[in-house]
């Protein structure tokens, strides 16, 4: 555990561990996504009930999964670096959002565009629904508290407290279906009595869920390495240390630990 | 063929949730593919400006 922490922790392993991972998830994910996409839409059945439509759910729980996901691996990373005060967890918090905003952007549209056919209306304040739309709101604060606090290391310490206490809305938006009445479907694949969907529908869905967590993956990776490397060619232009790190001593701002990547780069 | 573009009746909501969907994961990921590249150039120009005597 050790070792992989420093691995991810120290900004020279992390580019290269990136190098060679990112392009494995990102091919996987794109492969994943060109065979299960024709078995979602002509080789999976129609449902009993919900006929074709049901062939939404193929992009709708995927989208819905990563905006999760996405959420939860801010909370964790904002965590790790509220304790141990690492700048390569805010970045890949920070690395997280965008997709996670477009995620669940796309887990509502794509939502709506299943509930007018199934329940007749585009969208509906239900439980569900509703603690998705805080959701997407809660990613846009993250987001421009990135944007509108200049300094980089408060800005890291704001983007924390949204992430840490956005957070208490995710366990919301997944258990809201079974906490409450819902026009919203319970879970059919994460329960305690094993999946209720037929392998015809599962394997596409969960090769669906696969592509997008590779891609997820690959996007993170991406972020945090390009921001590594945004700062270390910011440092060469100008080495001056910045006031922010002169006042946190035990904090190492990025700037600092890109640094040392160059040093042991030589 | 047509039944397969109809979706028994559905086909305006299944044909429009997958085409937005590629379209959003493509947005996202070019945009950060190109920050990448960018960040890749601009590290390697820096690192060169750095080897030049002042």
């Amino acid at each position: 555990m050790a070792t992989v922490f420093d691995t991810f922790a120290n900004p020279a392993r992390f580019e290269a561990l990136s190098k060679r991972l990112a392009p494995f998830c990102l091919i996987s994910a794109l492969l994943l996504i060109v065979i299960a996409t024709p078995l979602a839409l002509a080789f999976s059945p129609a449902d009993y009930q919900q006929g074709d439509a049901v062939r939404i759910k193929y992009v709708h729980v995927p989208a819905a999964w990563l905006a999760t996901l996405a959420f939860t691996f801010m909370a964790a990373m904002s965590a790790i670096a509220f304790v141990w005060r690492h700048p390569i967890a805010d970045e890949a918090a920070k690395s997280a959002a965008p997709v996670g905003l477009a995620m669940t952007g796309l887990t509502l549209f794509t939502g709506a565009i299943w509930g007018k056919p199934m329940w007749g209306a585009w969208w509906v304040w239900d439980v569900r629904l509703t603690s998705a739309l805080v959701l997407f709101f809660i990613y846009l604060g993250y987001l421009a508290v990135w944007d509108a606090v200049e300094d980089r290391t408060k800005a890291a310490k704001y983007a924390r407290l949204v992430a840490l206490t956005g957070f208490i809305n995710v366990p919301i938006v997944k258990f809201s279906v079974d906490w409450w009445n819902s026009l919203h479907q319970p879970a059919s694949i994460i329960r305690m009595d094993g999946p209720t969907i037929h392998s015809s529908m599962l394997t596409p869905l969960l090769m669906m869920i696969l592509a997008y967590s590779l891609f997820f993956g690959w996007f993170v990776l991406t972020g945090v390495e390009a921001s590594i490397l945004e700062t270390r060619a910011q440092r060469r232009v100008a080495p001056t240390p910045t006031p922010s790190t002169m006042t946190e001593a035990p904090r190492q701002p990025l700037a600092d630990a890109a640094s040392d990547t160059a040093r042991a780069n030589g | 063929m047509a039944e397969f573009f109809a979706m028994g009746g559905y086909g305006g909501y299944v044909w429009s949730a997958y085409p937005v969907s590629v379209v959003v994961l493509g947005y996202i990921g070019l945009r950060r593919a190109a920050r990448l590249r960018d960040a890749r150039k601009r590290a390697k120009l820096s690192k060169n400006d750095s080897k030049k005597p002042l």
